[in-house]
């Protein structure tokens, strides 16, 4: 029977649904969209050629930048893979309850891992070539919307239009340039879900191989000694999959790393240029605005992981958290939990993001306008820190962290319901 | 007679079309074990959970220290089954993150009990039951068997007026078993609860003041087993 097994029956097998897998269907194909889209403009930005290219937004056209640009994207890319990875790890519960009965029924692991791969890869890279497609389309309507200017094969926008259309504008240079970098997104997102599902046959038994982990380890010393139930459920819930919520709270910390610094970074420059000099040259605001885009973005990429994590828990908890539930636990206790499980690693992590990200930033470029002209002698006025605009990224991330718990935790309501109970163990 | 401490009439409830209970009447007293036997679907397990007010049924009244399980809304039935309810669902469903211990000190943390005291508590409730040894395992470690023990044991650890248990002895053998259904007649005897057990084993059955048949979502008089149970229902 080995080896005899082709990839069509594979492909049968693997749609046999589980309800989760239409969500997971979408999920996948519209982060692996997202995902690829981030790594073609990525390496569309690193495949112009040497020397200046003519664009609207100087920070691409200046050769020096231009990989500072494509290293932004890629940190973008970060959570959009977090979310892929979610998104494409829902339901693996009853996924993994089918390979073992698969297997239980006669297949050898070479077939699971087809199965595997089968179901994984289509969503993936329809999502993949869905997302090049979408590149494709916005870049010609960009195109479009404006006349050509002499000189210019990106796009011009009209002049002002500097946000969002300014950060869309990098787009059209990134995909004239060459042919493989769509390819290169595409494939490599593809690959990457296809060696994951392969991989993830192999632990069909024992599917909670314990990693040590620093969360797992203070969560593990801290439980024993509170008598709050809603603490306690969260610490062990931390101890227990400590992945759910540490890896949305290490991204919201890298987050607070690029918010504070570049609020640094900008204050300081406008400081050292001068105001009047700061509004006549698009440059500076341009990559301002490019960063602060950048930044919008992957949190709400890093939110939108966090929900599908928290969801995805939620769900997997059903039949115990119905039973408590039926038991006596309140309702409220359960949700509080969630919240705890999401903030516990997510605060810390922001802050010491704040404190990197303002501590490294400010030693970088020094405090008065004298260092950072390099005029030993001109050690003018120290330019104030601005502990307000940090302190509101602070506040902003942890209510992005708690907005998250609170969206995931409203499948409680329906997650607790008593016909959870029936289902046997 | 006193007031019974659960009383149900006339509960009838379905499930999207498939019938479940099919009118059912009940009467458990304080310091009573009544057992409930039946053949599997027969609506054991629904029964169960309207006496406890998870599933309001519907129709018919459910009773639990006099007050009227339909008439309170959820949040208050949740509340009061906290506070005097004690349940063991079908294979004992624990919390699987937090240890044995900890399952059983939830309901004493959650009415504010210090964590000292209610783990002091919850392993002596642990030992009680032959399973100490998991004081410090996380339930979802646990084997089936302990499993059960560990959730017979949080519901009882609060004294709760009324015991609901559903095959609290179905992953058990019979030296076990026996201790799980001696358990649950004390806290009947000594602290006056209302048990109601509902399982398969005649032999846990015959620890029970009486037993109650299910068949088809109906009680079952025609069972010449229990002709006590009946003699007992003509009294009141
Ligand atoms: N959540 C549910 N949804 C639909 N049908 C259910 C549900 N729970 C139980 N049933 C049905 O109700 C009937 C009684 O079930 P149950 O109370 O579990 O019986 P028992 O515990 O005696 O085996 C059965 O036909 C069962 O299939
Ligand atoms: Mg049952």
């Amino acid at each position: 029977m080995s080896a005899t097994l082709g990839w069509a029956d594979a492909l049968w097998l693997a749609r046999r649904r589980t309800p989760n897998d239409r969500l997971r269907y979408w999920g996948s194909l519209l982060s692996s969209a997202i995902t690829a889209a981030l790594l073609c403009t990525a390496a569309g930005l690193l495949a112009l050629q040497q020397g200046s290219v003519i664009s609207r937004i100087q920070v691409v056209a200046d050769d020096g930048t231009r990989g500072g640009v494509a290293f932004a994207v890629l940190l973008v890319a970060l959570p959009a893979l977090h979310l892929t990875g979610q998104t494409w790890k829902l339901g693996s519960i009853e996924r993994r309850d089918r390979m073992r009965q698969l297997r239980d029924a006669g297949a050898g692991t070479d077939q699971l891992r087809r199965v595997a791969v089968a179901d994984t890869v289509i969503p993936v890279a329809v999502g993949a070539t869905l997302g090049m497609i979408l590149l494709g389309l916005t870049i010609a309507v960009l195109n479009m919307s404006r006349q050509p200017a002499p000189g210019y094969h990106g796009v011009a926008l009209p002049a002002g239009a500097v946000d969002i259309s300014a950060a869309m504008a990098v787009v059209p240079n990134v995909v004239t340039a060459s042919w493989w970098p769509p390819l290169l997104a595409v494939g490599s997102v593809t690959a990457g879900a296809a060696a994951a599902a392969a991989r993830s046959v192999r632990h069909l038994d024992h599917p909670s191989h314990r990693r040590p982990s620093l969360a797992r380890f203070v969560a593990g010393r801290v439980a024993p000694r509170t008598a709050r139930p809603d603490l306690l459920l969260a610490l062990r819930r931390i101890a227990d999959e400590p992945r759910t919520t540490t890896r949305p709270a290490l991204l919201l910390g890298l987050a607070a790393v690029v918010a504070t610094a570049s609020t640094w970074l900008n204050r300081q420059a406008r400081f050292v240029i001068g105001e009047e000099q700061w509004t006549a040259d698009d440059y500076y605001s341009q990559a301002y605005n490019l960063v602060w885009l950048a930044t919008a973005v992957g949190i709400g990429l890093c939110a939108l992981g966090l929900v599908v994590a928290l969801s995805d828990a939620v769900v997997r908890r059903r039949r115990t958290d119905a039973a408590a539930v039926a038991a006596g636990v309140p309702a409220t206790t359960l949700r509080r939990a969630l919240t705890l499980q999401t903030l516990l690693p997510a605060i810390p992590a922001i802050l010491l993001g704040l404190a990197i990200g303002g501590a490294t930033s400010v030693a970088f470029t020094g405090r008065s306008r004298g260092d950072w002209l390099g005029d030993p002698a001109a050690n003018g006025p120290l330019i104030p820190l601005p502990w307000g605009l940090w302190a509101i990224w602070g506040v902003a991330l942890i209510v992005v962290a708690t907005l998250a718990a609170l969206i995931a935790s409203t499948a409680l309501t329906r997650t607790t319901q008593p016909d959870q109970l029936r289902v046997p163990a | 007679m006193t007031e019974p401490v659960l009383s149900c009439r006339g509960v009838i409830h379905d499930y999207d079309e498939t019938p479940a209970l099919l009118g059912v009447d009940l009467d458990v007293h304080e310091g009573e074990v009544v057992a409930i036997t039946g053949p599997s679907g027969s609506g054991k397990s629904t029964l169960l959970l309207c006496l406890a007010g998870v599933i309001v049924p519907r129709e018919g009244s459910v009773l639990l220290g006099g007050v009227d399980l339909r008439a309170v809304g959820e949040r208050n039935r949740a509340a009061l089954r906290r506070q005097s309810v004690g349940i063991v669902f079908q294979y004992g469903t624990l919390v699987p993150e937090l240890t044995g211990e900890e399952n059983v000190a939830l309901p004493l943390l959650l009415s504010g009990r210090p964590r000292a005291e209610a783990l002091k508590t919850a392993s002596q409730w642990l030992e009680r039951l032959g399973v100490e040894s998991v004081a410090r395992t996380t339930a979802s470690r646990m084997s089936g068997g302990q499993r059960q023990r560990v959730a017979l044991a949080r519901a009882l650890v609060a004294t709760p007026r009324v015991v609901l248990a559903d095959e609290p002895t179905g992953a058990l053998d019979s030296v076990a078993s026996d201790l799980v259904a001696g358990e649950l007649v004390s806290a009947a005897r000594n602290a006056g609860a209302a048990v109601v057990l509902v399982t398969h084993d005649a032999r846990v059955a015959a620890f029970a003041d009486r037993e109650v048949h299910l068949w088809d979502g109906r009680v079952d008089d025609t069972d010449p087993s229990i002709g006590a149970a009946a003699d007992q229902q003509v009294l009141q």
